[in-house]
């Protein structure tokens, strides 16, 4: 039956007010709090790619590989996962932007007429080219990514940067004030500006190539109908050929998970402040872009293991349904993320209101019935959506990796992810949400940032909070 | 990623059989349709080997059977993801439209959304988003497509809710206004050629309307007339549902044929639109303002016959131009996609004769079977098998299957390549003698630029000569 409870109850709750005279009917809060039926739990938590365990290596040259062998699949996938910023050396966003083209631009000439695309993905704290197209051109794919790694100038990678500063998209308020946001509490951001993409040098661009394309800090997942012994031979080249920058500063050592590669471990620095609460924080005023002023919530939040994860993400799927709510997983780090439209005329009290919907969301117990929709919506769509992407399973394999707390973990991440979301009673949802995402009397460490605000709004909003 | 297994689908299919009884065949359609047999012609025959009876192709299997309440119903297992796709293909469209009530079938079909007994306004589509999946409507000339991608743990409910999607609607007139409403966005594709064009080469005249707009006639229609006009159309007898999940085919079926158990038994009246090609030397004309030169071929309405005039078209596009030809000639060739209506047009220009630009082409490509139409197969066949790997595309793909659908003593499981086309590209060596039409330009219409002195309205047809 498709028509919920809630329709049903809200109609017969309107009969009984026109039946009687009571001017106000005691206000009884609607609570379902049963338990789902446990096959449709089960279902729902069997959501997960049947991928048998993949096959792990790690090169000569460093490179971690995950092999996902699908017996007869014709097609393959190869994705190479490149963080941006682990290992203390973080290059700017404008760097990345550059590198990633480049790599792109040459494997591609490389396979194109094999049939094969090679494009870019963006991940949290990384990038990823994925090459896809016919298992037979599996080795040829391999052997054109060896020859574009295995050089430590490139010479067309100013082109690279040519075609980036082409295509630079004008900034929306939602970009500006998220990205002043996130800078203010990761320090860093993926925006592009022109005039710092225009000032790297060449010297600059070789400097940020050699950090980034290094083996010894990237993650190679390949999903294929060929064995992962058939491809020793291709892959044992390329650890000969992609070797990586000798000099990798001091006290360097090879870190041989991935998931500890790709996933941040240190927490940023709390920023320790709240908002509109004490301690207060100062609210960024971001230069304007395109659209309507926007608002931005932002606070990074410390995740200890998988089973905090699916805490966070049923959080961040029970907020969405009145907030515009974001979350970002990346290792021990998440960062959580509330926009909204502010108006022109009331925009302190568009702010006023923002905050208290947010705080109203984490001061609830959301009955169980309700997270178990959330709970569902959310891994349906996850295999929906990957199946409607074209069911590239080194793409869910690289989402797994962000939920695992340990390589041998990953396989089984969705899975496990699935199970813990499921598992999570409204208590201990409810205990989260107060701690992590109740802005006013939770933990500090919030950020905020408007853009496109004039120079009346941003008046108004003087008088609510002190800007930065 | 098809996984059927043969030997695991024997067994149940024999059950099915069994239960199936006398009512499991079909009718003949409802409309005769002329059988399409090669009559002779004054082009030089094709240089093809006829190939009537091929080989089964090898590969991926899946069932295809008519249950006894007259819908057919194609199962395909796909393990590579747990989501399930499940497709309800009903064959009518935009041409059966009443002459005096254009755009009727396509708001019929927009208020099959608006639910039943079981289901609210909207309730099926409410469910599969609830679900975190994705729902669609196709509504062309003549096929109408409910298309949803669900978590395979919404698999059963789905096949309930296309089983129950065509029993008693229900019809009010606020559900009707709101149908109309959301008619009126959905505007008509746009095509490659007129529809007068289409028409033409198909031979159907209910192709030469818009069958997307919402008249007067249809917004007065009444709560009765829109329930007789639902249940004279959109009936399970003339529909196709379409499952890829992960389930295997036998156990899935079990689940579909219980959805539907409670119907009453109906002999199949899907209509095959097979057109019969039209033989002759030259193609008809008809005169078009601002499309002179353009030839069309009316497409099969399956997917084998669509794969080749895949194969056709690609052959002629890489097709170099001739040592006698002029540099500035150009010959394109394209496809109006459509699973039961499509077109392949051929626009020749920088020629004083398109006619003859365009036979000479086709008897080229006749002539280099093994060489570009060859290399052309093995591309097409390609790429259908990449387009087919996801169960979405997939199913969609199935729902082409020619019609009326498998005959009584047919098997139930059958080759998945046989149904998409590509068994006929690769199994076979040569082109079917079924669509040889497609190399031939008698077989084509031809648009012209109308006298000056004549009125640029298009007019009726000429016979082919």
């Amino acid at each position: 039956m498709i028509l919920g409870r809630r329709p049903l109850l809200l109609s017969l709750g309107c009969a009984a007010l026109v039946g009687c005279k009571r001017k106000r009917e005691p206000i009884t809060a609607e609570v379902w709090d049963e338990e789902p039926a446990i096959a449709r739990a089960e279902a729902i938590g069997a959501l997960a790619p049947p991928w048998p365990s993949p096959s792990r290596g790690q090169l000569d040259n460093g490179l971690i590989t995950f092999w996902l062998h699908e017996p007869d699949s014709a097609s393959m996938r190869i994705r190479l996962l490149v963080p941006t910023s682990a290992g203390g050396n973080a290059v700017p966003g404008e760097g990345v932007a550059v590198v990633a083209e480049h790599a792109r631009f040459d494997w591609q000439r490389r396979v194109q007429k094999l049939g094969i695309a090679v494009a870019i993905e963006h991940g949290p704290n990384r990038f990823e080219l994925v090459a896809t197209g016919s298992d037979e051109r599996l080795a040829a794919t391999l052997g054109a990514l060896r020859t574009t790694l295995a050089t430590q100038t490139p010479t067309g990678i100013e082109g690279a940067r040519e075609r980036i500063g082409d295509q630079i998209p004008a900034l929306g308020n939602l970009e500006a004030a998220a990205s002043a946001a996130l800078r203010r509490l990761i320090g860093t951001d993926d925006v592009v500006h022109a005039d710092k993409l225009r000032g790297l040098s060449r010297a600059e661009l070789h400097g940020h190539w050699q950090t980034l394309a290094d083996p010894q800090r990237a993650v190679l997942v390949v999903h294929s109908g060929t064995p992962a012994e058939s491809a020793k031979a291709e892959l044992r080249k390329l650890a000969e050929a992609w070797r990586g920058a000798e000099k990798r500063g001091a006290g360097t050592t090879l870190v041989d998970q991935a998931t500890a590669r790709l996933g941040r471990r240190a927490v940023p620095k709390s920023t320790g402040t709240r908002l509109l609460a004490q301690p207060p924080t100062p609210m960024i005023i971001a230069a304007g872009g395109k659209g309507a002023p926007t608002l931005v919530l932002a606070r990074t939040i410390a995740l200890e293991n998988a089973r905090e994860r699916a805490i966070a993400r049923l959080a961040q799927r029970v907020a969405q349904e009145e907030l515009d709510a974001s979350l970002v997983i990346s290792g021990n780090v998440a960062v959580f993320m509330v926009s909204a439209n502010l108006g022109r005329s009331a925009v302190d009290k568009d702010v006023q209101r923002t905050v208290d919907e947010l705080a109203a969301i984490a001061r609830a117990r959301q009955p169980r019935q309700r997270q178990f929709q959330a709970v569902q919506l959310w891994l349906g769509a996850r295999v929906v959506e990957s199946s409607l992407a074209g069911e590239d399973w080194t793409r869910l394999f690289a989402t797994a990796i962000d939920l695992a707390d340990a390589d041998t973990a990953i396989a089984g991440a969705l899975a496990n992810d699935a199970k813990h979301q499921l598992d999570v009673g409204p208590d201990e949802l409810e205990a989260w949400t107060r701690k992590w995402i109740d802005p006013r009397q939770g933990e500090p460490g919030w950020a905020w940032a408007a853009a496109g605000l004039d120079a009346a709004a941003s008046k108004k909003i003087e008088k609510l909070v002190p800007l930065a | 990623m098809i996984l059927g297994r043969r030997a695991r689908l024997l067994g149940p299919a024999v059950v099915v059989l069994a239960l199936g009884g006398p009512a499991h065949g079909h009718a003949p359609p409802s409309e005769p349709v002329a059988p399409v047999e090669p009559k002779p012609t004054d082009t030089p025959t094709p240089a093809v080997t006829p190939s009537e009876d091929p080989p089964p192709p090898a590969g991926p299997v899946l069932v295809d059977v008519v249950l006894p309440c007259g819908v057919r119903v194609m199962i395909a297992q796909d393990e590579t993801l747990p989501v399930a796709a499940v497709v309800l293909a009903v064959e009518t469209g935009t041409e059966d439209d009443p002459n005096d009530a254009p755009g009727l079938v396509h708001a019929l079909g927009y208020h099959l959304l608006q639910g039943n007994r079981e289901y609210a306004p909207s309730g099926i589509a409410r469910a599969v988003h609830g679900n975190g999946g994705v729902t669609s409507l196709a509504i062309g000339p003549a096929q109408v497509r409910y298309e949803s991608l669900v978590p395979a743990s919404m698999m059963a409910e789905m096949v309930a809710a296309e089983a129950s999607r065509l029993r008693a609607p229900t019809v009010s007139e606020t559900l009707w206004k709101d149908t109309l409403r959301n008619a009126r966005r959905d505007r008509a594709r746009p095509w490659g050629v007129p529809a007068p064009l289409r028409a033409s080469a198909h031979q159907a005249e209910g192709l030469a309307h818009d069958g997307h707009v919402v008249t007067d006639a249809i917004e007065a229609l009444s709560e009765r007339a829109v329930g007789s006009q639902l249940a004279e159309r959109f009936t399970y007898d003339r529909a196709t549902l379409v499952v890829v999940a992960p389930e295997s085919p036998e156990v899935a079926l079990v689940g579909v044929i219980a959805a539907f158990a409670d119907l009453p038994p109906t002999p199949r009246r899907a209509r095959d639109r097979s057109a019969t090609p039209q033989r002759g030397s030259v193609p008809r004309t008809i005169p078009l303002q601002g499309h002179g030169g353009t030839f069309v071929w009316a497409l099969p309405a399956d997917a084998p016959g669509q794969a080749w005039a895949d194969v056709v078209c690609g052959a002629l596009n890489r097709l170099r131009r001739g040592p006698a030809e002029p540099s500035r000639v150009r010959v394109r060739c394209a496809i109006d996609d459509d699973p039961r209506r499509g077109v392949m047009i051929v626009k020749a220009t920088g020629s004083d004769d398109p006619q003859a630009l365009v036979r000479e082409r086709l008897q080229r490509v006749r002539d280099d079977e093994a060489g570009s139409l060859a290399k052309e197969r093995t591309a097409v066949a390609e790429r259908l098998r990449q387009q087919t790997e996801t169960p979405l595309p997939l199913a969609r793909h199935l729902a082409r299957a020619g019609q009326p659908g498998p005959a009584v003593d047919a098997p139930p499981v059958r080759a998945a390549p046989e149904l998409l086309g590509s068994a006929a590209l690769v199994v076979q060596g040569a082109m079917p003698t079924r669509y040889e039409h497609l190399l031939d330009i008698g077989a084509a219409t031809l648009a012209i630029e109308p006298s000056p002195s004549k009125s640029p309205k298009p007019a009726p047809a000429s016979p082919p000569s």
